[in-house]
């Protein structure tokens, strides 16, 4: 079963990979057919991605949320499960050259923090955890799905200021409609990053005693928090559109990659078991 | 000066004035707060707390203060517009004055927390009691006994741990009141005083003695926790081995150095080199590292997090939820 699990999880990084390469090579040499196949890898990658995760939950009988490895693989599937969802709607499949490589970065990420099933450790065992890893999904999935559509406002304003408009950036939505989704995104998710820091702090009141003191990993929630928070101000009272408001959406998702694995790495707190 | 001067002084005071809390209460300003505090959130966890605790320090908490301050004033200048503007109708207005205030709320609920709660660990032994009671702790009204009956690890099948729990026994006027068992995610909460499984370990009963055999000084210590003698040496109880001869490994320092080191089955003294007197292990029992904790600030604290999070989809969810509403129609 736990290899079955791993299979999942490499065929899921595969499928990301060369969805991903699809996705670019759609996007140069302006093929339909690479297009399509780039969807079916990312669906194939969907699906083996859902099946990596339900085999753990089977092996392990409980939700797989328990450390870095498990997460990652729910952070995952959140971003590919937004990304199809925004594709679908928006009938435009040239934001996966952005999202895919992401998500394949990510899966190789959390592949190397592998661990065997193991049961829940005191601290976890919690009715918070469910809700608390939930929030982060959704939160952190609809900011990576932000930072993608940043990059491609960048690059296409890139383009169009080089004078290399035409045959690629015709299939890339116009800057305004990125700008208004990149804002969308993180609108949609600052109620869950907002949600995500108070499940952690009421949670922490009770496993520990305190639902604030400065650990690391809280720090660097509410570092992130605060990001956004200036977002939203900048777009609101001070015009922020276009550029600006774009790397405010870039800084912030590194910051949110910081929070997430960068201080489990770097920065040894309360928050460490999740490694 | 003349009366006329004196008014028209007092008019470019009061400008200068209102000048200066507009320039605080500005954009500007609550954004340049929101960066400062950013900044130093990221200096305080990559500087050591040892070597300087950024988040305890007089300046962050000013900042602090700061920024609820100004917040506040934001928020009271919002329910001004939506009282002039007349948007009371809408809900977005309405859902970023919570967010303001809430964040205010929060503020004020851990202030509150910090200048009337207490927090504190304690070591509490197997068979042990500890009174809980005013002289210690402030505002817990009618004094109580925590009683440690046991405290025990259980593991999973595979070997790692699956719990820590202590068995408290909550006395008070000399009569049991109830038995529960303290666990992470368990707290026990009485009058308003909550009790947290914190830590645990072996206390273990330490004696040097001179070669007669009289006791010079004693401590009950955790493992890895030294009794400093006169002059320069500690003596260090590293490790309790249990089972049907329990021994317990010691390392005696001098000058900082390691002088001697050995192990000492209980109750049996052994000499420390050549020149000093003995060291003598009497007792062992496990303890329980209890967090003894009250926090008067958290109904606000909470009521604070409940208003930032409806406060946040009401003012971000908008079109969302009047199209919804529309659509309905």
């Amino acid at each position: 079963m736990g290899a079955l699990e791993k299979e999942f999880f490499n065929s899921a990084f595969v499928s990301y990979f060369l969805a991903s390469c699809f996705n670019i090579g759609h996007l140069i040499w302006l093929k339909e057919k690479f297009g399509r196949w780039a969807i079916a890898l990312t669906v194939i990658g969907f699906v083996v991605n859902t099946l990596a995760l339900t085999s753990r939950t089977l092996q392990s009988g409980r939700i797989p949320f328990a450390n870095m490895y498990e997460f990652g693989m729910a952070f995952v599937w959140g971003l590919i499960f937004f990304y199809l969802y925004i594709a679908y709607r928006y009938k435009n499949y040239s934001l996966g050259a952005f999202v895919l490589p992401v998500a394949f970065v990510l899966t190789g990420i959390f592949s190397s923090f592998y661990q065997e099933v193991r049961p829940l450790m005191p601290a976890l065992k919690s009715n918070w955890l469910l809700i608390h890893v939930i929030t982060a999904v959704i939160a952190y999935g609809a900011l990576a799905i932000s930072f993608a559509l940043a990059v491609m406002y960048l690059w296409r304003q890139r383009m169009e200021e080089a004078g290399e408009e035409g045959a690629i950036t015709s299939l890339l939505p116009s800057l305004a409609i990125l700008d208004a989704l990149v804002n969308r995104c993180i609108r949609f998710a600052v109620p869950f990053l907002t949600l995500l820091i108070v499940t952690g702090a009421v949670w922490a009141e009770y496993a520990w005693g305190s639902y604030w003191r400065w650990d690391p990993k809280e720090t660097w929630s509410l570092i992130t928090w605060l990001i956004y928070a200036m977002y939203l101000h900048g777009r609101v009272a001070l015009g922020w559109r276009g550029k600006k408001a774009m790397n405010w959406a870039v800084i912030g998702f590194i910051t949110v990659l910081f929070t997430f694995i960068g201080v489990n790495v770097l920065l040894p707190g309360l928050h460490s078991y999740a490694l | 000066m003349n009366e006329q001067d004196v008014i028209i002084q007092q008019t470019t005071y009061r400008k200068k004035l209102s000048q200066i809390l507009h320039i605080l209460t500005s954009m500007k300003t609550a954004m340049a707060l929101l960066m400062l505090l950013a900044v130093a959130a990221m200096l305080g966890t990559v500087i050591s707390p040892q070597s300087y605790d950024i988040y305890h320090s007089i300046g962050f908490r000013l900042l602090l203060t700061l920024i609820c301050g100004s917040t506040f004033i934001c928020s009271m200048k919002q329910l001004a517009a939506l009282c002039l503007l007349n948007t009371w109708r809408q809900l977005v207005p309405w859902g970023t004055l919570a967010v303001h205030m809430a964040i205010v709320v929060i503020g004020l609920g851990a202030l509150y927390g910090n200048v009337y709660g207490f927090s504190e660990e304690i070591h509490l032994s197997v068979g042990k009691n500890y009174e809980i009671n005013e002289e210690k702790y402030r505002g817990i009204g009618e004094p109580f006994t925590l009683h440690l009956e046991n405290f025990e690890t259980q593991y999973y099948a595979d070997g790692t741990v699956s719990d820590w729990i202590s068995h408290i026994r909550v006395e008070q006027n000399g009569q049991n009141e109830f038995t529960q068992e303290v666990k992470v995610n368990h707290p026990l909460i009485y009058q308003g005083v909550s009790i947290y499984q914190s830590s645990f370990g072996m206390a273990i009963q330490t004696q040097y003695l001179d070669a007669a055999g009289n006791v010079l000084q004693e401590a009950s210590l955790g493992e890895g926790r030294g009794m400093v003698l006169e002059g320069d040496t500690v003596i260090l109880p590293v490790r309790y081995i249990g089972g049907m001869n329990p021994q317990i490994m010691y390392i005696v320092y001098k000058g900082g150095r390691e002088y001697d080191w050995g192990a000492a089955p209980l109750g049996s003294s052994r000499f420390i080199g050549s020149q000093m007197g003995m060291v003598k292990f009497t007792e062992a029992q496990p303890f329980s590292g209890l967090l003894i904790k009250r926090d008067p600030g958290i109904p606000l604290v909470w009521s604070g997090f409940l208003l930032l999070a409806v406060g946040f989809f009401a003012s971000l969810y908008k079109k969302q939820f009047w199209s919804i509403i529309k659509k309905d129609r």
